[in-house]
């Protein structure tokens, strides 16, 4: 990034697309329930902001932690314009059937991707973006608590109150309880 | 401490398996939850993780996307072309602006172009009429030449001033009628309408 706000470069642009766009694009995919349409919209709309002004990024700090904080106040301030849950269809989680003898085959696995989904959906924004950012991201708890402006200890205990509301709702899809 | 604990829970489910765990630790772990909540969390993280990674490569960005934003940046690199390269770099802050159109206002203000021009100029205009009015004198000195008429009076002995006459006689012509001369006692009587006799005034006459 520090080359391409110096050179502005499309090599420098390619490079911070190659290795940034994807990910962005999921975590807001997740982040929006699923709305790719409106994610890669979002996606577009970052990378033509970095275009416009490369300044916007303080080179002083962590990029990844920039673009990430960039695309969560996107999807916050999406939600709170719109107001608009769930792309995917509010099923209940009851309408799974699970088997665990078929648990790691391609069709179970998908049933548990959507289930997930969906119980992602029914948790609130700051619980949702954290959960993924850390499941999905890998971000350690302090990027974390950069991207979502709150302590570390905030991060922590959000993500032990998902995990606790998570692994209940999909119970049923872990093999240790049948 | 609630909170210290389950904070440190979490990081064990991350990263430890139940068995993995001290007796201490499991001990911990037993006075918030059962072991196969313990399991199922941890077993939850790496599923979702697993499906995470797996539907993450269904979902990739437009190529549509990035070959917009590539004629974009084109598009500003041509149009930033005219900029010298030493002032890309140069960012002006909405302050500073704002501090220069204000001085450029004062400056302007106090030069006396004020607002309502016309007005001014309609003011210059009555001024200049009544400069038409006055009438400029201007004084020429002429030196003026006094004309004395100078009489010498040049005193001569008597001697010199004699002067040579000449007479001459000159004949007048007779008159065809000669009047009759008058008596003389006749003229003296003649003279004035005095009612006085010529006898008492005669003793007014000298030299007769």
């Amino acid at each position: 990034m520090k080359r391409f706000q110096s050179e502005r470069n499309e090599s420098a642009f390619n490079e911070i697309y190659s290795r940034y766009s994807q990910r962005i694009l999921y975590f807001m995919y997740r982040v929006l329930n699923g709305n790719e349409e409106l994610a890669q919209d979002l996606l577009h709309d970052i990378f033509e902001r970095i275009i416009k002004r490369p300044e916007l990024f303080d080179t002083n700090k962590n990029f990844k932690t920039w673009i990430f904080t960039v695309a969560s106040n996107e999807c916050k301030g999406l939600f709170r314009k719109e107001k608009k849950e769930a792309d995917i269809e509010m099923v209940s989680l009851q309408e799974f059937s699970f088997s665990p003898e078929n648990l790691h085959d391609k069709i179970q696995e998908k049933q548990f991707r959507r289930a997930l989904g969906i119980a992602l959906s029914e948790l609130s924004y700051v619980h949702r973006t954290t959960f993924i950012l850390r499941y999905q991201e890998q971000s350690s708890i302090k990027e974390i608590s950069a991207v979502m402006e709150c302590s570390e200890g905030t991060v922590k205990s959000r993500t032990f109150n998902c995990l606790k509301i998570l692994a209940v709702k999909l119970a049923d899809f872990n093999p240790q309880n049948v | 401490m609630k909170m210290k604990l389950e904070e440190q829970i979490l990081d064990w489910i991350e990263t430890k398996d139940f068995d993995a765990l001290t007796a201490a630790e499991q001990e911990m772990v037993l006075s918030t939850m059962t072991e196969e909540s313990y399991s199922a969390r941890r077993s939850f993280i790496q599923n979702a993780a697993h499906a995470f990674e797996t539907e993450k490569a269904f979902i990739t960005p437009n190529l549509e996307t990035q070959h917009k934003l590539k004629l974009q940046l084109r598009a500003k690199n041509s149009s930033g072309k005219m900029v010298p390269f030493y002032l890309r770099s140069v960012s002006i802050k909405f302050y500073q602006v704002a501090a220069v159109v204000l001085f450029f206002c004062m400056v302007w203000w106090n030069s006396g172009e004020t607002i309502a021009p016309e007005v001014i100029a309609k003011e210059k205009i009555v001024y200049q009429t009544k400069v038409d009015t006055v009438f400029l004198e201007t004084k020429i000195e002429v030196p003026v030449v006094q004309i004395k008429e100078v009489i010498k009076y040049k005193e001569l002995p008597v001697a010199e001033s004699t002067f040579d006459v000449q007479y001459t006689s000159v004949e007048l012509p007779m008159p065809q009628e000669q009047k009759e001369i008058p008596n003389l006692t006749d003229l003296e009587q003649e003279i004035g309408n005095s009612p006085f006799s010529n006898d008492e005034l005669n003793q007014f006459r000298r030299g007769i």
